[in-house]
């Protein structure tokens, strides 16, 4: 079997969103760029299904398979007939290895969902690449339980082939809004990328344990907390990336860390 | 002593210079100094910026900024800050523009543009008197590549070009350059240590500084998640680790003459903020390196031992 894989590479940090594609065949591929209609999306976070900067549902056609990372149920309305599939991977992330790493986890399920790749390999390869990453033992060990526990849990699908059309077009580029257009007098202007989609546990303010001592605001990095007139904090969760300094900062531990929002 | 506006942290200023949504890592200490510092500045201000992560917080479409921004090369940021700071001076000489709309120049750039690359041209810049600010957000590495050796690394430290080996088991096998010392010795008017942890000490310098003309230079440590191997959330907690270790002195030089604006009474072990970070797990795991860490906490004494004589 032959591969390829490659991402679009950004200026864009640990815990921003990321696409990147992989292209398998019996014979050599000789096909460059991007993949315009894909037969698998894995979305590893629901927020970003609707984002309008991703548009992961783009492209997918009849017999596309959508896997989505969600605790809760997804709703949405395929104009295909796709074939939509949902497991609470962060939650097993959260469980084998105690934080929200997703690569091991999101290429196991890749991998089983093809119906190609037995787990031997998945097993091999999270060993390799993660040893050559410079993790240590019991973290490779922990990938490894996850790994497996995420290939059993989902079911092949088996793997739809593409036709080999070359693509007709080059890649959009979207700017939100007319503040997002070319314009160097546009200043303040990132408050239109939503960060909050980066967030997997969300800080929330205790009023009652509160005493407005203007830590948290004084150390968010974002700029995300603003005070009130009488000085209590109030956070933008559109763009706090939950990074959780104001968690921790916070004397008298007012301010708690939740998985899911209450609201949400 | 000259009188401050900022006595406790009720009296950092409301108004918000950085609009979040910024492509920065979450937790970013650069970032945070960032604003701390733009704060205390004022809005009036054009950043000038030698390539680095910081760079990628102004990523065009996109900025954050509510002020100006002007990008160099990695070698020239206080070339660039000259150039505009000429302008500036001759538009309003020439009656074009309104001493009013006056600007102040800052430079922004990482460690290694401040120590390595573009050390020439900041030497030049000070040499000359420029009346700008310098703010090094200083990470120990270049992050916006991976993390490889700036000469800021620390002794003992792992980066993407000093991975622990045979040969060289402590990771990074050379001393932290001391910029503050080099800038110092230009005799500057003004250059501090800064740190996100001590937000009102941040301020008062900036305050402090804004009241002199000249070269005024600023040298922030900014942990960054990423390359150190910590917490996102831990980040303001390790700068605070470092001030309190003695790793970190929180000082000023006015015209060249030193003073701490922070001693710690008593100073916490070195170890306790080496530990918290994987850049430094080498020293701990499989084996302690006791000579190394020896060795880290007897350059801290011996620094101490010569403030507090």
């Amino acid at each position: 079997m032959f591969a390829q894989d490659f991402a679009i590479y950004g200026a864009e940090r640990r815990g921003a969103p990321v696409t990147a594609f992989v292209r398998l065949s019996d014979s050599p591929i000789l096909e460059r760029g991007y993949i315009f209609n894909p037969g698998y999306v894995l979305v590893t976070e629901p927020s970003l299904l609707f984002d309008p900067t991703v548009k992961p549902l783009e492209g997918m056609e009849e017999g596309s398979v959508l896997f989505v990372n969600s605790s809760k149920e997804v709703r949405i309305i395929p104009s295909r007939r796709v074939r939509l599939l949902q497991r609470d991977i962060t939650g097993l992330a959260l469980k084998h290895i105690g934080r929200d790493v997703l690569s091991a986890a999101m290429g196991a399920v890749a991998c089983k969902l093809s119906g190609l790749i037995s787990i031997r390999s998945v097993i091999e390869s999270v060993e390799e690449e993660l040893a050559e990453l410079g993790l240590e033992q019991d973290a490779i060990e922990k990938n490894v339980q996850l790994a497996k526990e995420c290939y059993f849990t989902v079911e092949s699908t088996g793997l739809r082939s593409t036709s080999h059309m070359p693509p007709h077009r080059v890649v959009d580029v979207q700017y939100l809004g007319e503040k997002g257009v070319p314009d160097l007098l546009s200043t303040g202007n990132s408050i239109l990328r939503k960060t909050g989609s980066w967030r997997v546990f969300t800080p929330i303010v205790r009023n009652e344990l509160c005493t407005a001592c203007g830590i948290c605001y004084t150390s968010c990095p974002e700029g995300c907390i603003s005070l009130d007139e009488r000085g209590y904090p109030a956070i933008d969760y559109d763009h706090c990336k939950g990074c959780m300094v104001c968690a921790t900062e916070c004397p008298r531990k007012a301010i708690s860390v939740e998985r899911e929002a209450p609201w949400s | 002593m000259s009188i401050t506006k900022y006595r406790t942290l009720k009296d950092v200023p409301r108004e918000e210079f950085l609009a979040p949504g910024t492509s920065l890592c979450a937790g970013c200490g650069a970032l945070l100094v960032m604003r701390l510092f733009h704060k205390a500045l004022g809005g009036d201000v054009v950043w000038v910026n030698a390539a680095g992560c910081i760079t990628l917080m102004a990523t065009f479409p996109y900025t954050p900024l509510k002020s100006s921004w002007f990008y160099t090369a990695m070698a020239s940021a206080p070339a660039g800050a000259q150039g505009i700071r000429d302008a500036l001076d001759i538009l309003i000489r020439k009656g074009k523009l309104d001493p009013s709309e006056n600007l102040k120049v800052a430079v922004v750039t990482g460690d290694g543009a401040a120590s390595d690359i573009g050390l020439q041209s900041t030497s030049g810049a000070i040499h000359r008197g420029l009346d700008f600010f310098y703010l090094c957000v200083d990470n120990e590495a270049y992050g916006n590549t991976g993390f490889q050796a700036s000469s800021l690394s620390p002794m003992g430290s792992e980066t993407a070009t000093t991975k622990p080996t045979h040969l060289f088991p402590a990771g990074n096998p050379l001393p932290k350059k001391d910029l503050f010392e080099i800038w110092r010795s230009h005799r500057p008017p003004y250059v501090a240590t800064i740190s996100p942890s001590h937000a009102v000490d941040l301020l008062r310098k900036v305050e402090k500084a804004l009241t002199l003309k000249g070269p005024r230079l600023f040298l922030a440590l900014c942990p960054c998640p990423t390359g150190w191997g910590i917490e996102p959330s831990e980040s303001v907690k390790l700068a605070r680790l470092a001030v309190e270790t003695g790793i970190w002195p929180l000082k000023e030089a006015i015209y060249g003459e030193v003073s701490h604006t922070h001693v710690p009474s008593k100073r916490k072990p070195v170890e306790e903020y080496l530990k918290a970070q994987r850049r430094f797990a080498h020293l701990f795991r499989p084996v302690k390196n006791e000579e190394v860490i020896a060795e880290i906490q007897k350059q801290v004494d011996d620094y101490w031992s010569k403030v507090e004589r």
